[in-house]
């Protein structure tokens, strides 16, 4: 096989947890493992949706669990999703949001982040060990969901009450 | 890691036999593909290039169809003979050899989509593209770059418009004897 360059797709996750002052207290950036075949289920369905029925991509959701098995190629969901609330064990989960793209012209990139604020408002500590993503197709209708990246953090971060943890893929392509 | 795509490139003799193979890792994603998919997330409309050059505002209703009928080469996979290197905000292949059977053009077939196939052992899955191009134009024909058009729909609030998602500038220039027809894909590809 020749190699004609570099990928393509990649993500980054980076995680920043903050205190109640809005004091970072932990920032890390890793290499994201990530996509699994829901992206492609996903790709698969706007690629063929047919012109009677056309389908898009709706709906982006980040989520946090506290499960540690290793991410697998045919996982639709977390582990152990960590529910929404502020009881035990629980995160209040914020709203998705999404930065304009940035094109590169020097490096010849282009990307966004895609990110998510969890806040500990359970009254003990709470602690995160994996992060994944959900995003829909739809067609003027139902949408359908797929889980699209997984991630197990390298190290799990424990939350202390009222502390904010904030989760950002950096989708990036290469030409 | 992560998104990758594959382009495996074939040449077919009219007697049906394989005279040319190659697979390539693809460079391949440009900014347009980006920009939908931002768009579609966040419904924040971004511009975008369509394969004429001209900027459209994408809305969140657009699509990324590629699945093209044959005898037409407003998307799907598009091939050219230009040589110029890919950049991120590539629109439109650097010279597109047209559909037809007149000099210098080549017959488009429909394009196919097969859904996603996985490998747990090796934590893989991929879905493919295909399309395939014979030449009854009278004389060889040189191929020296690849793309994949996507349509943004025509339904409702969507664009309609064509625009360029993945462009590959191949590194060998493949000549397509008369009679003969070259089969394209592009194999994109996840691994957990």
């Amino acid at each position: 096989m020749e190699r004609m360059r570099k990928p393509n797709i990649d993500a980054y996750l980076t995680v920043i947890v903050k205190d109640k002052n809005g004091k970072v207290v932990l920032r890390k950036r890793y290499k994201s493992r990530s996509f699994v075949v829901g992206f492609l289920n996903a790709l698969y369905t706007v690629f063929t949706s047919p012109p009677s029925a056309q389908q898009w991509l709706v709906n982006p959701d980040i989520v946090v669990g506290s499960g540690k098995t290793k991410p697998s190629i045919t996982n639709t969901g977390l582990t152990s999703q960590i529910g929404n609330g502020t009881g035990a064990g629980q995160l209040q989960y914020g709203t998705d949001s999404l930065t304009t793209p940035i094109t590169n012209l020097n490096n010849n990139s282009a990307s966004f982040t895609w990110s998510k604020s969890f806040t500990n408002g359970s009254g003990g500590n709470v602690t995160v060990a994996e992060v994944g993503a959900y995003l829909a197709t739809e067609n003027a209708g139902s949408p359908t969901t797929y889980f699209i990246l997984h991630d197990l953090l390298p190290s799990p971060i424990t939350l202390a009450n009222t502390q904010v943890l904030t989760v950002a893929y950096t989708i990036t392509i290469t030409t | 890691m992560n998104v990758k795509a594959y382009l495996k490139i074939k040449v077919i003799d009219e007697n049906g036999k394989c005279t040319y193979y190659r697979r390539y890792r693809s460079r391949s994603f440009v900014a347009n593909f980006l920009r939908q998919i931002f768009t579609n997330l966040s419904h924040q409309s971004v511009n975008n290039v369509n394969t004429s050059g001209g900027s459209y505002s994408i809305v969140n209703y657009d699509t990324i169809i590629v699945n093209n009928v044959s005898n037409n080469d407003n998307y799907g996979i598009l091939i050219g003979k230009g040589t110029s290197a890919p950049n991120i905000i590539d629109y439109n292949l650097s010279q597109v050899i047209s559909n037809g059977a007149s000099v210098g053009q080549m017959q488009y077939g429909a394009v196919s989509v097969t859904g996603a196939v996985t490998n747990t052992s090796t934590n893989t899955g991929y879905i493919t593209v295909t399309r395939t191009f014979t030449n009854n134009s009278g004389s060889s024909i040189t191929v020296s770059e690849v793309g994949l058009v996507a349509w943004s729909g025509n339904f409702s609030g969507q664009s309609n418009q064509f625009y360029l998602i993945i462009h590959d500038l191949l590194p060998t220039p493949i000549t397509v004897p008369n009679g003969s027809s070259l089969s394209i894909s592009y194999e994109i590809q996840v691994a957990t």
